[in-house]
């Protein structure tokens, strides 16, 4: 029985806000017609359900957040192949070939950890495939501003840790050219202070100013920053869980404020199972119960989500 | 001052049923307390009364006290949606009114509920203490005591949001399917009436 501290939600609290979020993403383009702006701005003709139209991309975020949020529960409560499968649903509202990037990131990171898709980073774009999409060739310059690549690269670079050897990881990362390109080159700088890139010393990959070389000899310095980085966040983690259950009314109903999954953790736990680096973090003890928590349902995801699948 | 189109969340109960609802459009949106004192109209002599319960202790205890207040509180929460920072995901999601509406209308996916959809008047600063019009609780610059519930994209409408600001509601079932279809109200007043566009004199 793996759940997280404090989920004891009763089965009928825990089956019903499933239920819930499916009819939210299920009807989200009905109800935003019908509930939502549209039909104020063209208040003097009444709503039609809008035919022949796909969902907007508003809509179609909103789908993936309703689908992420059924994950993090069903994670949190031993169903693990349910959230498994509303991750893939989630990934499935993303449209590679024209989201935003944060909402690719997203959609990169999910992917990885049902063990699909595939993905790219170069200093001219991304390569992604998700699920059974065509494969998206989609350059920065396209994507989003330098704050909103910074924000997305930590995420990209844990999606393609899951999915791809750390000998091929860092060359492609971060090629030699980066440097000749000041603005991709400032903001990798500006992504670079994120958990997630020090975490990179747990994978054998050490950065040394701008670049990042591989380092098969796990240098001492990049281990401890790696190990202090992870901990930091299961720290924050931690606090973050806390904060929830001290809200008991919204804990209880099941409506938290911010999520009962971090991410990004889970997907580098995944990664060091997928890439046989637990070595790495055995000599960290779990400080907190989240902690062991979020291990152990790395573990089972590693397990299960089997063979990779999926190739640009 | 804005004039912020809401969605106001209500599940059925046996004191909350269709003849309710129906009523609802001429009689107003009452708040708990409005409902527990005065029996859901105002009075002549609940004025005073009814303006004396409303200062920034009430709509705090409003917000981040709510289940010691729920049966007695001046204020009505109404949803407008919200844009959330997302801690775990970085960038930000998106809360829209609806999904927080039908989640309160029925508990959750538990029970059938009313979606009312309506227009308040709010201020761009905090007036916790001024009935008629609206605080944006929602907006950080100006409740950051309120972060916690950031989420629910709250509007904290005082006492009564009157008949007259009442579009219409739909019934949805547990399932959020839609029961029938609108029932508009025929004595709303669209807000565009008041607002400042203003037309040539003819």
């Amino acid at each position: 029985m793996r759940q997280l501290p404090g989920a004891q939600w009763s089965e009928e609290t825990v089956t019903n806000r499933l239920r819930f979020l499916l009819n939210c993403a299920e009807n989200v383009r009905e109800l935003t017609t019908l509930l939502g702006s549209r039909q104020r701005e063209t208040r003097e003709r009444p709503a039609e359900p809008r035919r022949g139209e796909g969902p907007t991309d508003a809509e179609n975020a909103n789908i993936a957040d309703c689908f992420s949020e059924a994950a993090e529960i069903a994670f949190s409560t031993d169903r693990l192949e349910i959230g498994l499968d509303r991750l893939r649903s989630a990934i499935g509202a993303v449209d590679a070939s024209r989201s935003d990037v944060i909402s690719l990131a997203r959609a990169a990171l999910y992917s990885a950890l049902v063990n699909d898709g595939a993905i790219r980073i170069s200093t001219t774009g991304l390569q992604i495939t998700l699920l059974n999409q065509e494969r998206a060739d989609r350059p920065w310059t396209q994507l989003g501003n330098m704050r909103q690549i910074a924000q997305a690269l930590p995420i990209l670079v844990t999606a393609a840790l899951l999915r791809g050897s750390a000998d091929e990881l860092a060359p492609i990362l971060f090629p030699d050219e980066v440097e000749n390109d000041a603005r991709m080159l400032r903001t990798m700088l500006a992504a670079f202070a994120a958990p997630e890139f020090a975490v990179l010393g747990l994978f054998g990959i050490s950065r040394r100013g701008s670049r990042f070389s591989i380092a098969y000899d796990n240098p001492p310095d990049s281990m401890l920053g790696g190990q202090s980085a992870l901990l930091e966040m299961e720290r924050n983690y931690e606090d973050r869980i806390q904060f929830e259950r001290s809200d008991e009314s919204h804990w209880e109903a099941l409506r938290v404020h911010g999520g009962l999954i971090e991410w990004r953790l889970l997907a580098i736990h995944v990664a060091l199972v997928r890439r046989e680096r637990l070595d790495a973090i055995n000599e960290l003890p779990a400080m907190f119960e989240t902690s062991e928590f979020i291990r152990a349902l790395a573990r089972e995801i590693a397990q299960i989500s089997g063979q990779a699948r999926g190739r640009l | 001052m804005l004039i912020q189109w809401c969605l106001k969340g209500i599940s059925e109960s046996p004191a909350f049923s269709d003849p309710t609802a129906r009523m609802t459009l001429s009689a107003g949106i009452a708040s708990m307390w409005l409902i527990s004192q005065l029996g859901g109209a105002l009075s002549s002599t609940g004025v005073k009364q009814a303006q004396d319960e409303l200062n920034d202790s009430a709509l705090d205890d409003h917000v981040n006290n709510f289940s010691a207040v729920a049966a007695n509180t001046p204020y009505i929460s109404l949803s407008a949606g919200s844009v959330v920072p997302d801690a775990s995901a970085a960038g930000f999601s998106v809360r829209p009114a609806w999904r927080t509406a039908l989640d309160f209308a029925t508990r959750g996916g538990r029970v059938c509920g009313f979606v009312f959809r309506c227009w308040t008047i709010v201020s761009p600063k905090p007036s916790a203490s001024i009935p008629n019009i609206s605080d944006e609780v929602r907006e950080l610059n100006l409740f950051r005591q309120f972060w916690p519930y950031h989420d629910e994209g709250e509007i904290a409408a005082k006492l009564l949001v009157p008949g007259c600001q009442i579009d219409c509601f739909w019934k949805f079932d547990e399932n959020l399917q839609l029961l029938g279809s609108a029932i508009k109200n025929p004595a709303f007043v669209d807000p565009y009436e008041i607002c400042n566009i203003v037309e040539a004199v003819e």
